[in-house]
């Protein structure tokens, strides 16, 4: 049998169906309008060089006393945890009670090159930590820490455990080398010296598409056939825009800390085994002592869950779960199911532990 | 209208057809749509774009700025794919007879014999640029867009290097290259000696770069070459199992298919894990070259250069780094009262007085002592309450 059974007549009408769809569908995009950066009420509450501290309004009356500071990727814009009135991680723990403050790291430029990772965590994230501290006169907080985010969440929690009280990671890579990362086998040889010298910064827009090159004909061209049948849908137009505004909003990376993360992470693979030096410290994975909830996908193409289960028996937390969602690396945190399936598990898990 | 689906001027009519809906659309959108400002994804457009496609040209005074500008033009990106991967199974099946009229083996036969063709046109023939959408496409194209001087350097050397690598009887000519490098690496001399070296230099690094270039672009077009493969037995496949396609939608959703999952195997491969850092090297090596030379030429003009920069850069960040050691250092520090050590310094300063003046010559120097240790001790306990007061007190709860 010839696999082929396309009638002219058909092609004529998919063709006919396809064009119409485009050109009706411009009309539409021309009236979408801005595309915002987060969903939720918020206030700046503290500014450090270019990063801001922000506090969420809460939702509940009754508000869970201990914050939760979400520590989000240097890669990619932190509002992908709160991109759209349904689809919000941050609107999911509001709801939960969970008072929330978000860490947004800015767009580093050529005057930040030398930032380092020490800068980051044991300077940036510390002071926003304290600050939190400060205003709700506690001693720790919890923390919620995103891919790389969580892996600064965990170096933060052994080099500070006294102040934090509970750690939350989600997707977030401890071994950075197990077999099915496609990524990590990607910078294992790279000349990160050369390349930091010579670029300075990394730029936002090359770490993006090394991510898309990931699934290039998915993600480059398939994708954007499928978003012809949105055309005629405002909403879900508006709302494949929202991420798509969020794909390609990368900031720069600081030349530095990229260095130290390739380095030590990647290649060296120190955040696991040992010997990590964040500023003139070492992190040891055994000073972790408070509860850890983490939270992985099962289909994360970009940290496959062997990377992030790898904590498991790796600290001295005596309570340590995990929460597995059957997703993928950005799913997790904008697809509806895990909007019902996430936030309350993180937020009861928290309740759970005062 | 030929009854057979495949056939080629069919297919070209239709293609045509779709370049003059595009011309029209594109006409009419470009009266309303005023002219952006640089575009930060160039390297995306320009992975999709083909100045010689009239379809292409009349698209491109967009300027992608928005989400929607930007979603717009990877779609028109898509869409390109789209027909282009459309018109090519066109072209290849219309060869091979009307449909239903061959038994399996014949189908096969004649697949297998057009299979080359339809290969070509997914590598190198056709006008989708698939293999812009690979890594090292991105890397060059970020590095070759960097605002400046450099990026011009960059692509005079590579386009140099190109053109001595195609000269004839050099391409794959061992003993031609070596005598190449041979020449540039003969010393300079006289008074620009140290620019002619550099500028030899340049030319080496970028040979190399393409020389690696030519090896990568080989084994991504043989995954494009694998990707047909792919294609040809998901083809056979279905036919044996009585399945067939019916959209163009299906088959395009098909080839991505196929394309991904070459794709996967190529990147996860040794090959590949080997080349794409020794390109990257390459690459990188042949920017930092030319960086060093932009250098030289923004020093000669007076200007900043990016060394002097860095070295601005690092100052900053180390007295930063200074300063919030200090600032730690000071939050730390017990809060003195200084209001009370300053009137605690009057009393003792009046107490001192009072003990030298004339009319209490006979006061006994162990009062004045004594007076004055009361004092000390006063000021020592107002800075013992400064010290208490700044320890952390009691949190709630935690």
């Amino acid at each position: 049998m010839f696999p082929l059974n396309m009638q002219p007549e058909a092609l004529v009408e998919e063709l006919s169906n396809f064009n119409k769809k485009i050109v009706s569908g411009m009309k539409t995009m021309s009236e979408v309008g801005d595309i915002s950066e987060g969903v939720s009420a918020r206030t700046k509450v503290y500014t450090d060089d270019k990063l801001t501290l922000y506090h969420y309004s809460p939702l509940k009356k009754d508000v869970h006393r201990v914050p939760v500071l979400i520590v989000y990727a240097l890669v990619n814009r932190p509002y992908m945890a709160d991109i759209q009135e349904d689809r919000s991680l941050v609107r999911g723990l509001l709801n939960e009670g969970v008072d929330v403050y978000l860490i947004d790291w800015g767009y580093p430029d050529a005057s930040d090159r030398y930032l380092d990772l020490d800068d980051y965590i044991n300077g940036y994230i510390d002071r926003c930590v304290d600050h939190i501290c400060e205003t709700h006169d506690l001693y720790r907080i919890n923390l919620l820490g995103i891919c790389q985010g969580g892996s600064f969440s965990t170096c933060y929690a052994a080099l500070h455990p006294e102040k934090v009280r509970n750690l939350v990671l989600t997707v977030t890579p401890i071994d950075f080398k197990t077999p099915d990362n496609t990524l990590s086998s990607w910078a294992q040889d790279m000349d990160v010296d050369l390349m930091v010298d010579t670029m300075g910064n990394i730029p936002g827009d090359l770490l993006n598409f090394t991510f898309l090159s990931m699934n290039p004909y998915r993600l480059t061209s398939q994708k954007y056939l499928d978003m012809v049948e949105l055309l005629d849908n405002g909403t879900k137009l508006r709302n494949f825009l929202r991420m798509e505004k969020w794909i390609f909003d990368s900031p720069d990376q600081a030349g530095e800390a990229f260095r130290q993360f390739i380095k030590g992470f990647f290649q060296g693979n120190k955040l696991i085994n040992g010997g990590l030096m964040i500023g003139d410290k070492e992190v040891d994975l055994k000073n972790i002592t408070m509860p850890i909830l983490n939270v992985y996908a099962t289909k994360d193409h970009l940290v496959p869950p062997s990377a992030s289960k790898a904590l498991d028996g790796k600290t001295s937390s005596e309570d340590y779960s995990e929460v597995a969602f059957k997703g993928g690396h950005i799913g997790i945190f904008v697809s509806g199911r895990a909007l019902a399936e996430v936030p309350p598990a993180i937020g009861g898990w928290l309740k759970e532990r005062g | 209208m030929d009854n057979n689906p495949f056939s080629m001027n069919w297919a070209d009519n239709w293609s045509n057809l779709q370049k003059k809906m595009w011309n029209d659309w594109s006409n009419l959108a470009q009266q309303s749509t005023p002219n952006a400002s640089a575009n930060p994804f160039n390297f995306f457009q320009q992975s999709m774009d083909d100045s010689n496609d009239p379809m292409w040209s009349a698209f491109s005074p967009f300027q992608v700025k928005t989400p929607e500008e930007m979603a717009r033009q990877s779609m028109i990106g898509a869409m390109n794919n789209f027909m282009s991967m459309s018109k090519g199974v066109f072209d290849t099946f219309g060869k091979m007879g009307k449909q239903g009229e061959s038994s399996l083996e014949e189908w096969t036969a004649e697949l297998d014999k057009n299979l080359k063709s339809f290969r070509e046109y997914f590598t190198s023939g056709s006008k989708v640029d698939y293999n812009s959408l690979n890594p090292m496409s991105a890397w060059s194209n970020m590095l070759g867009n960097a605002p400046g001087f450099s990026s011009e350097m960059m692509k005079q050397f590579t386009e140099q290097a190109s053109q001595m690598g195609q000269m004839p009887g050099f391409a794959g000519n061992a003993s031609a290259e070596n005598f190449l490098n041979d020449t540039l690496n003969m010393p300079g001399l006289g008074l620009n000696r140290e620019k002619q070296e550099k500028l030899q230099k340049a030319i080496q690094l970028g040979m190399a770069y393409q020389k690696v270039m030519v090896e990568y672009q080989t084994i991504m077009n043989q995954s494009s070459a694998n990707a047909a493969e792919l294609f040809r037995d998901r083809l056979v496949s279905m036919a044996q199992a009585g399945d067939s396609i019916k959209s163009l939608r299906d088959l395009h959703v098909l080839w991505v298919d196929c394309s991904e999952e070459s794709n996967a195997n190529t990147v996860a491969s040794e090959e590949y894990k080997e080349i794409y850092p020794r390109l990257t090297k390459t690459l990188l090596t042949l920017q930092n070259h030319v960086q060093s030379m932009t250098d030289d030429s923004m020093s000669a003009l007076g200007m900043p250069t990016r060394k002097e920069l860095n070295s601005a850069y690092l100052q900053i960040h180390d007295l930063k780094k200074k300063v919030r050691k200090l600032e730690g250092q000071l939050k730390n520090q017990p809060k003195i009262d200084l209001e009370s050590l300053r009137s605690d310094v009057e009393e003792l300063k009046k107490r001192s007085l009072a003990a030298v003046k004339p009319a209490a010559k006979t006061t006994s120097k162990t009062a004045a002592k004594s007076s004055t240790t009361r004092a000390a001790s006063k000021a020592k306990t107002t800075a013992a309450r400064a010290k208490t007061a700044a320890k952390p007190t009691e949190k709630k709860g935690e």
